[in-house]
């Protein structure tokens, strides 16, 4: 028989403790800030802070409001104002896409961008010096946008100017690698025209919007996935958290310049049944998120992390800027211009309503 | 004196034939890539006796029907779905339209003993299995229930069947579904639980004025206008699972949306929209009024150019073309070709396929 001796109980140094204890706290705020830093994970928080940091010291992002007082009067030249205001884009032997916001047509509601304020953008880029502009759409409540187009004079108009319309929802599709990774999702499935375009500009239309606090032109950039993989009413995208999704399409699609069609927008219950409202404006930048910013500001809404989520989200991420001191507003005072918008539903009071 | 459509119907089905891609598949405009759901309709249309599943089929429509199902039978998933074409690898709503084309093949045996595999019987089975157990919405909790109703006036105990799986259900795929299901066998399926509970879906979605949209009948409050679209394609569903029981609402929701797409098919400006309306009516209304709307999407505008005035200036655009004369297409799209030729046959095989 073999006799074991009880092994020793090893005894543990001070020094060892501590060092025990000091890789343990380490370890354990390591995870606490990778969890707190979700969906963008540690890595990418630190870089988006110093982001932050060095952009504190940058120059501010300009956005130009002109006067427009109707849709029926020369919109070119004030458009050409605003153009000349703003560090524009180069446009020379660029390939443009145009996108517009056109979802519904409801009688006598200012629901989708006006053909005149497209036109005068066409022939802006087109005087700039384009290879080619396309103006393309992909509406999310129907498959067939012909006659939206037609009731809205966009075709004729297209029609007049020899300018191509590309139906998103349709088109060829390339799969595009999703930047951000806010939504989970390590590609986006896009429209051919979109993938192969020089320069995107986006073309919504000041209004309120009952999810997303106000729609402008980065949550215009919905309508450019195409219906035939997300389906209509592009649901999927909601699902998957509508903030994290404008911001993901934002920085995936990168579109480099903006014009807001504010001449008449909508207030309380938008994008489809809120009440016209008159702002005789438009809205030019070639940094999204300070052009939403600025239009929410026009609209009297602070575009805060309460509000309008997904600019405040943007700024955090170092997409653009939202703080009034980082915009420099050009052209007309936002003072003379800025009206009390009626503010869209609150739906957890609506959810109380039924 | 119905009008005979024989050479309107050649003509379309030889356009099929030609503009059919490389890979067997067709895209939604002739020479765009190829997507599973064109492909589906376009062999719907061809599977006509008199396109390329009766006697002396012309060698090229044969062949353009033997390669659209070699496209068809590569793409399937190992889990019995389809994507949304060859590089998509995500199962999606294509599927349903593909289960249609398989029970369609499967059911008549002339058509199957040109063009039917062996294999096509347990692809069919994959399929059916796919659309009943991944295609459905899932099911939701009370809560969610709650919530659905009072925002959107929708009851979410329906399922109805989505564009990718695990996501909300919407009239166009749940339509596509019921019918892709149901023409196996409808005596049999009518009386099954998922096609019974996607008839209320259904009926449950229905705009109150009539007709159909994406499956939001109600916005907060507001009604959401119908779109033919949508409508069509419910119509179609409702016409394969209509039975002696269903007198009362879900006839007058059927009803409804038969004087929705009559009231819009002659002020519609879009080929393709009125090819779906021409569809969908063809298989409700009488004779006479068939006719109507044949000659109506066959000749286009017959009464002269239209004149649309955009800003004072007249621009004659004639947006309604008809078929073209020379190639036999629409809009030259095998999408909205296929739809038309649909539209124009009185052979009723693609939905109660003997």
């Amino acid at each position: 028989m073999t006799l074991r001796t009880k092994p020793r109980k090893k005894k543990i140094t001070r020094r060892q403790f501590t060092r025990l204890l000091l890789t343990g706290a380490i370890g354990g705020s390591v995870v606490v800030a990778e969890l707190a830093s979700r969906p963008l994970g540690l890595i990418k928080w630190i870089g988006v802070t110093f982001k932050r940091i060095n952009r504190g010291f940058g120059s501010q992002s300009k956005v130009a409001i002109v006067n427009a007082p109707s849709y029926d009067v020369d919109l070119l030249t004030p458009l050409k104002t605003a153009w000349d205001l703003i560090d524009a884009p180069a446009i020379t032997g660029k390939k443009v896409v145009i996108k517009p916001n056109i979802i519904y047509n409801l009688p006598d509601r200012a629901i989708n961008t006006n053909a005149s304020v497209i036109e005068a953008a066409i022939q802006l880029l087109q005087e700039k010096g384009a290879k080619e502009v396309v103006v393309a759409e992909g509406t999310a409540y129907q498959r067939d946008l012909t006659d939206l187009l037609y009731s809205g004079g966009i075709a004729p108009m297209l029609q007049m100017h020899g300018v191509p319309f590309v139906d998103l929802n349709h088109d060829d599709v390339v799969k595009v690698p999703s930047k951000g990774g806010y939504t989970g999702r390590d590609f986006t499935w896009m429209p051919r025209t979109i993938a192969e375009a020089d320069l995107i500009v986006s073309m919504p239309k000041l209004k309120t919007h009952h999810w997303a606090g106000a729609t402008l032109s980065m949550k215009n950039m919905y309508g450019i996935v195409p219906g035939v993989k997300y389906g209509w009413p592009k649901n999927n995208l909601h699902v998957t958290g509508i903030e994290a999704n404008i911001v993901e399409l934002y920085e995936t699609i990168a579109p480099q310049l903006a014009i807001v069609d504010g001449i008449t927008g909508m207030e309380e219950d938008g994008p489809l049944f809120g009440k016209n409202r008159n702002s005789q404006v438009l809205v030019v930048g070639t940094d999204l998120v300070a052009v939403d910013a600025t239009c929410c500001r026009l609209m009297g809404i602070e575009p805060d992390s309460t509000r309008v989520k997904h600019i405040w989200y943007a700024d955090w991420l170092g997409l653009g800027v939202m703080n009034q001191d980082k915009i420099k507003v050009v052209g007309v005072p936002i003072n003379t211009v800025r009206q009390a918008y009626e503010l869209p539903p609150n739906l957890d009071q609506e959810l109380k309503r039924y | 004196m119905a009008t005979d459509f024989s050479d309107v119907l050649q003509l379309g089905y030889d356009y099929l034939a030609n503009s059919q891609n490389n890979d067997g598949g067709w895209g939604y405009r002739r020479g765009g890539m190829s997507y599973v759901e064109p492909t589906a309709l376009a062999l719907l249309a061809l599977f006509n006796t008199a396109g390329a599943g009766g006697k002396d089929v012309p060698e090229k429509r044969y062949d353009a029907v033997s390669k659209g199902l070699i496209f068809l039978r590569t793409q399937m998933h190992d889990d019995g779905s389809w994507g949304i074409m060859p590089a998509d690898t995500g199962a999606s709503w294509m599927t349903y339209p593909v289960l249609w084309v398989l029970n369609v093949l499967l059911k008549i045996p002339e058509l199957f003993s040109y063009y039917g595999e062996p294999a096509d019987q347990d692809k069919r089975d994959k399929a059916k299995n796919w659309v009943l157990s991944k295609g459905r919405e899932p099911e939701v909790d009370d809560d969610t229930n709650a919530q659905v109703q009072k925002l959107f006036q929708i009851d979410s105990t329906y399922l109805g069947w989505s564009w990718g799986p695990g996501e909300a259900g919407w009239v166009i795929p749940t339509s596509l579904a019921i019918v892709g299901l149901v023409v196996e066998d409808p005596a049999t399926m009518r009386e099954t639980t998922e096609i019974k509970n996607g008839k209320d879906y259904l009926r449950d979605r229905a705009c109150p004025a009539g007709g159909w949209n994406v499956g939001n009948p109600y916005m907060l409050g507001k009604k959401l206008p119908p779109t033919p679209d949508a409508t069509t394609f419910a119509l179609l569903a409702w016409r394969t699972t209509l039975t002696a029981s269903d007198f009362g609402p879900n006839i007058d929701a059927v009803d409804k949306g038969v004087a929705y797409l009559d009231g819009y098919i002659n002020d519609s400006n879009s080929d393709h929209t009125v090819a779906l309306c021409a569809w969908a009516l063809s298989l409700f209304k009488e004779a006479a009024n068939v006719d109507t709307y044949r000659l109506h999407l066959v000749r286009g505008l017959t009464a002269g150019d239209k004149i649309f005035t955009y800003k004072g200036q007249q621009i004659t655009k004639r947006t309604l073309a008809g078929q073209n004369k020379i190639n036999g297409d629409w809009v030259d799209s095998p999408y909205t070709t296929a739809i038309a030729l649909l539209a124009i046959s009185d052979d009723r095989y693609y939905l109660d396929p003997k």
